[in-house]
């Protein structure tokens, strides 16, 4: 059974090893750009159909860890009580 | 370690996400948080145009998402369970395949990240996952936990098993 430091210096290991092997990739800038483009686009949509939050308190579900996607209910997964998510 | 102030900077960032400041938006799409899912999901999936399909999808759907976000979890959690949803779309509608990601054999690797992504790609699926949730992107085990609809012991076991098998596979003489 390891111990904490032992397990810090395991997960530092292992964070510079994904990091020498495996080196965080740029977006490519054609795809960036695009990207960009359509998020701008649909935060105008949006913005023109309907008014924004002021802020997530006015505006949040009654249930923690829900949104809605196109009308849809969408629920982050989860133990939610476990990190005290529920009300 | 997260601090006050970058519980403070982030609640700022999601504020002017909610708004619909325009500069936010760009920041997310193109910055930390896009490059993140980018790289996540280059080894999740067969092409580039899937990959880029699915941030898009992802990003497209966090824009009226984020209205109803109550900032109870970090931004980046928010992010990765709307991107497991969308991935789980995508198998969906696409037959699997074991092939290695045509997104991760290209320039930009050296022979080492290549034989390392070979490795990577022998490991059982949730522990492949797991792995670069933690150790590629930099996820919190608690916000692995929340991804992937597991308690944080539950996650941290899961991570522990793949730690494990990720050292038989990098040191198969060992055994």
């Amino acid at each position: 059974m390891m111990n904490n430091a032992e397990l810090m210096q395991k997960d530092k290991d292992l964070h510079q090893l994904f990091r020498a092997r495996l080196p965080i990739a740029s977006l490519p800038k054609d795809f960036a750009d695009r990207l960009t483009k359509a998020i701008l686009d649909e935060v105008a949509h949006l913005r023109q159909s309907t008014p924004l939050s002021t802020h997530w308190s006015d505006n949040h579900s009654d249930n923690p860890g829900e949104f809605q996607v196109s009308g849809s209910k969408f629920q982050v997964p989860g133990n939610l009580e476990l990190w005290n998510l529920k009300p | 370690m997260v601090t006050h102030k970058d519980r403070v900077s982030e609640e700022e960032f999601i504020l002017r996400l909610q708004k619909g400041d325009d500069e936010a938006w760009k920041e997310l799409s193109a910055g930390e948080h896009g490059t993140s899912l980018y790289n996540y999901l280059r080894h999740k999936l067969p092409s580039q145009q899937d990959v880029e399909d699915v941030v898009h999808d992802t990003l497209l759907a966090s824009v009226r998402a984020i209205q109803n976000f109550d900032g109870r979890v970090k931004l980046s959690t928010f992010l990765f369970s709307l991107a497991h949803h969308k991935l789980a779309d995508f198998w969906r509608r696409r037959p699997d395949t074991a092939e290695l990601p045509e997104t991760l054999v290209g320039p930009g690797l050296n022979q080492e990240g290549i034989e390392f992504v070979e490795v990577l790609h022998q490991l059982k699926d949730e522990h492949r996952q797991v792995l670069l949730m933690r150790y590629h992107i930099g996820l919190g085990v608690d916000e692995i936990a929340t991804v992937l609809g597991k308690t944080y012991r539950g996650a941290e076991s899961l991570l522990s098993r793949a730690r494990a098998e990720l050292r038989r596979a990098m040191s198969p003489d060992d055994e």
